[in-house]
């Protein structure tokens, strides 16, 4: 039986590459594929609960998928206006180098 | 007829007038006079009526009128104001509404009014006349009205309101109050003439020497409140309080306290009525106008000491049973009276000056009045104030008018001569005729002219109180001092009117405008027929066909019926005689003919004596060196070298100069260098901080993140380890 | 070990090793394609779950669309990044370290959860009540239909901002 530590474990270590991913990666875009596997592994934390809940109650536990869904929604949504924004600012400075995106320097 | 009210409005317009002279009609001569001699005509009306209604059966024989309204607060009562009439105010009433409303008139006159402005005449001096064109195309010069006028005549209705004050007074404190605004007076019009240093210097002096009177007076003053705990005069001279004065025991000198305020009240006098050795003040007072001078200095001011000595004669005969036991106060008042009135009568025949010698006069029947009250002959220093003032008023109002006559002389002559020296004059009295009738009935009233002038009755009746009373010696000193007095009113008459004229300033004399003569001739009246109200039963043939109305009048003023007189003997009525005539015909003799140029008689026959007399027994070098100067030196070198240079302005530079030390030591070490370094050194700590930190912001999204998760790693170790 | 763990550490492995691939390839091309291959694994993970209708949205939504827009992205920014150059940034090693701990701190405390252990076994429910159950939870006023709503105007405005933004201004 895969207990749900597996899926969690599994999730957390997804998670963890995607922030690895974030925060290593140079280009813009790489660093989104990065958040979207922590989305990813948010929602597999998700679902195994979602599954844990409903097979000790026994009854469909709606929350839960509805959660996902909305996980998926929102990850699709910011991945939209995310790269839109990155075209954008490629346009401008002719660079998707999140390091040179530092106008905010203080 | 409420005369209770009438008597409150009597001194009040005057006082109005004042003000609305000083505030609104100042720059229209003509409003101002008249505004001031209306009000004056309405204060003498309103005197009369009161005066005729007390004379009258239902006045003040029957009832004292007083009224007085509660003033000032203190803890257990009030200070009050009030207004009495009795027998002594209302013939005090009477001279002084006639003199001043007379000489409100003569001032009109005196003042040039209705002559031009003169082209050099300023503010403050004198005028010196106005050059005119005449039909002839000649230049001539003419009187030129004083350019201070509408000034004068508030200054005299604000004067006016503080005599009506004074004599209608009931109480010590408005008494007061009149005496100190009369003070004011004398001083703003003696000094009139503001830019005459020698006006200026005399205002000072008359001022500073009635206040060291006014000093002791109000010493005598406050004991007196603080022993009866009023100052009315129907309490403090009630029998309680008088035995209460008698009895009690002064601290100084052994004196009761009856005495020893009496002795206070009397210094008050002396400054007030210019008695030796106060007197130094009244002969320099004669550098303000000549109307002043009769007003305040003849008729009233000094008047007023007079009167105050009278009022308080109660206390001052405290203890008195008639007799030769007079009470000290009534011993030194015979005394100082006594010898000012020779001393001021031998000084009067040295003077050249007209005005000096009235002056003198002045303050020699002055210290007959004093001397009157000091024997005790009551009613007598009554008559003879009231007489003295009028016949004085007429002097010195005639004076006036033998300036202005040798004034207008000099415009003539254009010669430069002083014109109030009688040695100039001669012969006036062919181109002033009204003026010398005039000054011809007071200085035989001076004199003392037997029968028909009124100076006569009222001397006569003290030589007769001191003589039946048996003060020998006041009668021998009196009775030189009349002889003193005739002849130098002799000799001031044939100076200045008789013989011929002495300068060509003399000859062309003229007499003086309507406004100055009319005046001269009802005081004249005054003069002759005034003396006819008191003549003394005991006069041989007449005596007793006229009641000696002013006699039964003034007599029940003192509360013991007049121990004086028991005998009535012919001996002063002799000397009297003798002694006027006499005086009288020797000055005529001496002096009737003295030509242009001559010297004056006195000089060569006196000798050195001569020399004294005319400097007045150099008193006023001997108080100069006494007191003025060491009061001088006191002041610039103790007070304004060393307290005010030194130690007050010494210790301010010396605080000013600490907190300057201390201010820039706090600057250089507090200030600078800890303060705004400090504030220096934290902006540039923190700037430095801020660059510092500012390597953080990078900027790049990336660097933030992680920067975050290491601090969160961090600080969640920490908790962990804090908890666990 | 039975075969549904088998199934499930191999699925686990290739979602893993896919995922370690995004993050390090410096063609991104390449880390995209494998970044499909990721969520095909995740899509995998759900259906082991007894979520089949997620694994099906997943692979339509990532995979069809996301994925998609990516690699358009990437085709559309291709010429500047040469290949050359490094595709990390100088705080790598921290990183690591730091994710490493993380990691293991998280699972040592979840672990100490009681639930954690929990075997989980197929559910009782057939594949078609549970997405009836989700579709009626999404329209009844009771249920999620305002998150549901409301999750339609984030998508609207995404798409309107999308467009907005990545418009080309100097053509107008």
């Amino acid at each position: 039986m895969v207990s749900l530590s597996w899926y969690l474990i599994l999730a957390a270590a997804l998670f963890l590459i995607g922030v690895y991913g974030v925060i290593v990666r140079r280009n813009s875009i790489a660093i989104l594929m990065g958040v979207e596997l922590m989305l990813n592994a948010v929602n597999i934390n998700i679902l195994a609960f979602w599954h844990y809940h409903t097979q000790l109650n026994g009854v469909v536990n709606v929350s839960g998928m509805v959660f996902a869904a909305i996980v998926i929604i929102a990850a699709a949504a910011e991945a939209a206006v995310g790269l839109a924004l990155i075209i954008s600012v490629f346009r401008r400075k002719n660079s998707i180098v999140a390091a040179e995106m530092n106008v905010l320097k203080g | 007829m409420n005369y209770e009210v009438l008597t409150w409005l009597i001194p009040l317009p005057p006082l109005a007038a004042f003000f609305l002279i000083v505030l609104i009609t100042n720059k229209s001569n003509k409003i101002s006079h008249s505004l001031a001699i209306f009000s004056a005509g309405l204060s003498w009306l309103a005197g009369m009526i009161v005066f005729i209604w007390a004379i009258g059966p239902q006045g003040v024989h029957q009832q004292i009128l007083s009224s007085s309204i509660n003033w000032l607060p203190t803890a257990q009562s009030f200070l009050k104001i009030g207004v009495q009439i009795d027998a002594l105010t209302a013939v005090s009433l009477f001279f002084v509404a006639w003199t001043v409303l007379m000489i409100f008139i003569y001032s009109v006159g005196y003042h040039n009014f209705g002559s031009p402005k003169g082209e050099h005449d300023q503010p403050g001096l004198p005028p010196h006349g106005s050059t005119e064109l005449d039909p002839d195309g000649k230049t001539i010069i003419q009187m030129s009205i004083e350019p201070m006028y509408a000034r004068f005549f508030a200054f005299i209705s604000l004067f006016a309101f503080a005599m009506y004050v004074l004599v209608l007074s009931n109480n010590l404190l408005t008494l007061y109050i009149g005496w100190e605004i009369m003070g004011l007076c004398s001083y703003l019009l003696i000094g009139f003439w503001y830019a005459k240093p020698s006006a200026r210097a005399a205002a000072m002096k008359a001022f500073l020497t009635t206040r060291v009177g006014d000093v002791f007076m109000l010493l005598g003053l406050a004991s007196l409140y603080t022993l009866t705990g009023s100052l009315q005069y129907e309490v403090i001279f009630s029998h309680e309080v008088l035995s209460q004065l008698v009895n009690s025991l002064s601290p100084v000198l052994g004196l009761s306290w009856a005495s020893l305020i009496g002795l206070l009240i009397f210094i008050g006098v002396v400054g007030k009525s210019s008695q030796f050795p106060l007197h130094v003040w009244l002969p320099d007072a004669m550098e303000g106008p000549t109307p002043v001078s009769a007003m305040i200095h003849a008729a009233t001011m000094v008047s007023a000491g007079v009167y105050l000595g009278l009022r308080f004669f109660p206390i001052i005969s405290a203890g008195w049973e008639g007799g030769l036991a007079l009470t000290p106060v009534m011993f030194v008042m015979a005394l100082i009276g006594s010898f000012t009135a020779l001393f001021a009568a031998t000084i009067a025949i040295a003077q050249n000056d007209i005005k000096r010698v009235l002056a003198y006069s002045t303050i020699s029947q002055l210290g007959y009045m004093i001397a009157a009250i000091g024997i005790g002959a009551y009613s007598a220093a009554v008559f003879h104030l009231i007489t003295h003032a009028f016949f004085k008023a007429l002097l010195f109002l005639g004076s006036g008018s033998v300036i202005h006559g040798m004034e207008h002389g000099v415009h003539h002559s254009g010669e430069h001569i002083d014109t109030q020296d009688m040695f100039n004059m001669g012969g006036l009295r062919k181109t002033m005729p009204r003026t010398f009738i005039t000054f011809l009935a007071g200085g035989l009233a001076l004199s003392g002219f037997p029968l028909i002038t009124a100076g006569f009755w009222s001397k006569d009746e003290i030589l007769s109180g001191a003589f039946n009373g048996g003060f020998n010696l006041v009668f021998i000193i009196l009775a030189v001092s009349a002889l003193l007095t005739a002849f130098y009113t002799m000799r001031q008459l044939s100076l200045v009117f008789l013989g011929k004229p002495r300068s060509e300033a003399a000859k062309h004399a003229h007499e003086t405008p309507w406004t100055m003569t009319l005046p001269l001739g009802v005081l004249a009246l005054f003069a002759i027929a005034a003396g006819w109200a008191g003549i003394p039963e005991s006069f041989p043939l007449i005596g007793g066909k006229i009641p000696n109305w002013f006699g039964e009048f003034i007599g029940p003023m003192i509360h013991n019926s007049e121990h004086g007189a028991e005998h009535h003997s012919l001996v002063p009525l002799f000397t009297s005689l003798v002694v006027s005539l006499g005086g009288l015909s020797l000055g005529y003799l001496v002096y009737r003919s003295i030509n242009k140029d001559e010297r004056d008689p006195m000089e060569w026959s006196l000798g050195g004596v001569y020399k004294v007399l005319a400097h007045k027994y150099y008193i006023d070098e001997f108080y100069d060196w006494a007191f003025i100067r060491p009061s001088r030196w006191i002041a610039d070198k103790v007070v304004y070298f060393w307290l005010d240079l030194r130690i007050i302005d010494g210790s301010l530079h010396a605080i000013s100069n600490f907190s300057l030390w201390l201010g820039t030591l706090l600057r250089k070490k507090f200030d600078s260098a800890v303060i705004n370094r400090g504030g220096d050194a934290l902006a540039s700590s923190a700037r430095k901080a801020g660059s510092e930190m500012r390597v953080m912001q990078s900027g790049r999204v990336q660097d933030y993140m992680i920067l975050a998760l290491a601090l969160i790693l961090v600080g969640g170790l920490l908790v962990v380890l804090i908890l666990l | 070990m039975n075969v549904q763990q088998v199934i499930f550490i191999s699925f686990a492995l290739v979602t893993v090793f896919a995922a370690i691939m995004v993050v390090s390839l410096r063609n991104l091309f390449h880390a995209a394609l494998w970044l499909i291959v990721a969520l095909l694994g995740v899509a995998s993970i759900f259906a082991l779950l007894g979520a089949s209708f997620f694994a099906a949205v997943q692979i339509l939504v990532y995979i069809g669309a996301i994925a998609i827009l990516l690699i358009f992205a990437v085709m559309l920014t291709r010429n500047i990044m040469s290949d050359e150059t490094t595709q990390t940034n100088r705080a790598w090693g921290l990183a690591v370290i730091l994710v490493v701990v993380i990691f293991f701190i998280i699972v040592s405390q979840i672990s100490t959860w009681s639930g954690f252990s929990q075997p989980l076994t197929d559910l009782p429910l057939s594949g078609q009540e549970s997405i009836l159950a989700l579709g009626k939870g999404f329209v009844s006023p009771n249920g999620f239909a305002l998150p549901f709503e409301t999750a339609s105007v984030l998508l609207l405005a995404a798409l309107l901002g999308g467009v907005y933004i990545a418009m080309d201004r100097e053509k107008e």
